[in-house]
């Protein structure tokens, strides 16, 4: 724990997302054990969710679910019946105009610790403008909780950090888990455009259009913006515009495997394919393989911070695997990023 | 009568007996011996006094049974807190009314069985002209326009499709089962809607045997809708939370 805190602290992180990979694979342990050092260090914490968080029962599985303690002194957005029932004492702050099933979203400041339950927004906007709340009433670090396999969070729009959750119940063998999880974590290290020139004209595209067409002009580059309704109804007429001269294509919003694989039907090598941030990216393996093997490379506008990924060995269905193993098939497989194992950490510490 | 909340117990013929009733199936055939297996599993459970009450053979060596006993447990009614909202129910009548005086002009709702969804049972009762126990669905709302674009949609047409036709509300139905794949697939349109930017300019809901409005908040859904809903149900809370976001937007 003292180490992911440290990188944390390095990297000054202020507003950390913590994703996972699917649902039980420990999203939830991981932000308590965040909240729980922030307060030994009397830092104060703003937290809310990307989606639902803290309930006693799993709604699908049924099984009891680690829940949420919310400190003295944090502060904390939630759907309003959720604030009206939590056992932790809470004041309300302000009410946002963010609707959820449960109610507007309110902002509360808790006056003495217990649980909670965190519903938050469903929209990137939305976690946005909590988070900007919560830093301007005085939080030091926001903790956004992600939900099920959602990624948005982690976007640079909201969060400058991302702590990646992955575990056991991801697939069916150890295997099986280490390579999903290295694959996201390739997406999500997606460079960002080294070439300042192409950087230029890349954002230059996206600022007038939905997607751009790069071309190499002499020296230079020029740039080709297509407007359109949505980004994803850009694509076609921007992989129409291809040319020898074509020098990268950039789309503004999420690139699927059928870009890809109509992108590859044009030419045996590919240019490379610029998108805003690693959230935008809808890839499978296979595709990303079949583009990669060929040359293609793909780079990103802005980079994710992925500061670290967390690992449960345990699965909610019974097929758990020894945490000594896993912790060392992942670190291994993973690496250079760091994986952790909270809960064996705490159990090591404990002896 | 007075009942102490904040320490209930199962009501059988007076308060507080903490009477019971279980039932359940043992692999073994009816006898005095299944009979006392039964009591025992019942003694097990923490009842007190267990007595079968039914025993019947199943055949192929199952009995089943039937027992009453006396659960001494009892639970602090007044500690719990589950948070609620209650939901705005409007008549059809009364959705098309505030449509054409608030939002003036058609609301645009499309809908859509995705991924590898086959299931339509669900949209079809919510969207058909003919609509599900007597309540008319939406396509009869003369205030709505409603496409229903069927079943196997991927996410990314859906996305499309609704763009084209300027939807207000995208509604989205799949049997979500524990397996992770249905939960993923819904998942996926909202990551998708936020990549394409759309994220605020849409309703997104969804519906189906398991979903709550817990589970839809968790999906990173506006609304989620269950069993037992009906087309207006749906069709008032998008009606009104368009016309609170368009409220919101002029202040």
């Amino acid at each position: 724990m003292d180490k992911l805190i440290k990188i944390i602290e390095e990297k000054d992180c202020r507003a950390i997302a913590i994703v996972g990979m699917t649902k039980n694979v420990g999203k939830t342990v991981t932000l308590n054990r965040l909240i729980a050092e922030f307060e030994k260090k009397r830092l104060t914490t703003g937290l809310v969710s990307a989606g639902y968080d803290g309930e006693r029962f799993d709604r699908l599985t049924l099984k009891e679910k680690p829940r949420i303690y919310a400190p003295q002194g944090a502060y904390a957005a939630t759907a309003g019946a959720c604030f009206e029932a939590a056992e932790a004492e809470l004041v309300l702050i302000e009410t946002s105009d963010l609707s959820t099933p449960l109610g507007l979203i309110i902002i509360a400041g808790v006056k003495a610790g217990g649980l909670i339950e965190l519903a938050g927004p469903g929209s990137v906007s939305g976690l946005k403008k909590l988070t900007a709340r919560m830093f301007a009433l005085g939080a030091e670090y926001i903790l956004v909780d992600g939900a099920i396999n959602r990624m948005a969070s982690a976007s640079p729009q909201v969060t400058d950090g991302t702590i990646l959750a992955t575990g056991a119940s991801l697939g069916p063998t150890m295997e099986d888990v280490v390579k999903k999880t290295a694959f996201r974590l390739k997406l999500m290290e997606t460079p960002t455009v080294s070439e300042a020139l192409l950087l230029k004209v890349a954002k230059k595209g996206l600022a007038e259009g939905s997607a751009a067409v790069v071309y190499r002009s002499g020296d230079t580059y020029r740039v080709e913006a297509i407007k359109a309704a949505i980004p994803l109804l850009a694509v076609r007429q921007a992989l129409a515009k291809f040319s020898k001269e074509t020098a990268a294509f950039v789309f503004g919003g999420a690139l699927v495997d059928d870009i890809i694989t109509e992108l590859m039907k044009l030419t045996p090598n590919p240019p490379p394919v610029i998108v805003k941030d690693a959230t935008k990216l809808f890839l499978t393996p296979g595709t990303f393989s079949r583009f990669t093997d060929r040359g293609g490379r793909i780079m990103a506008i802005n980079r994710l911070n992925l500061l670290a990924v967390t690992i449960n060995p345990t699965d909610p269905s019974g097929r758990d695997y020894n945490p000594d193993i896993f912790l060392a098939r992942m670190t291994e497989a993973l690496s250079p990023c760091p994986v952790f194992d909270l809960v064996l950490e705490g159990k090591l510490k404990d002896q | 009568m007075e009942i102490d909340l904040s320490r209930i117990k199962a009501y059988g013929d007076s308060l507080n007996d903490g009477a019971v009733q279980v039932s359940f199936t043992l692999p073994v055939p009816a006898g005095d011996e299944a009979k006392e297996a039964a009591r025992q599993m019942a003694l097990k459970m923490g009842l007190e006094e267990p007595a079968v009450a039914e025993m019947a053979d199943l055949g192929a060596g199952f009995s089943f049974f039937v027992i009453y006993g006396k659960c001494m447990h009892t639970v602090n009614y007044e500690a719990i807190k589950i948070p609620r909202r209650q939901q705005l129910v409007m008549s059809f009548g009364e959705v098309n009314e505030m449509i054409r005086k608030e939002i003036k002009r058609k609301v645009v709702v499309v809908a859509a069985c995705t991924g590898s969804d086959a299931h339509t049972v669900g949209i079809d009762a919510i969207i058909n002209m003919k609509g599900y126990m007597g309540e008319y669905g939406l396509e009869r709302y003369p205030e709505m326009e409603a496409y229903n674009l069927g079943s196997q949609v991927p996410n990314a047409e859906l996305l499309a499709k609704a763009v084209e036709l300027n939807a207000d509300a995208i509604l989205v139905s799949q049997v979500v089962t524990q397996k992770n794949i249905h939960l993923e697939n819904l998942t996926e349109l909202v990551e998708l809607a936020e990549a394409e930017g759309l994220r605020d300019r849409v309703l997104l809901i969804c519906g189906g045997p398991r979903i709550s409005h817990e589970l839809a908040i968790e999906l990173g859904y506006d609304a989620g809708f269950g069993p037992g809903t009906l087309p207006n149900h749906v069709a008032s809370y998008i009606t009104a939370e368009l016309v609170r976001r368009l409220k919101a937007e002029s202040k």
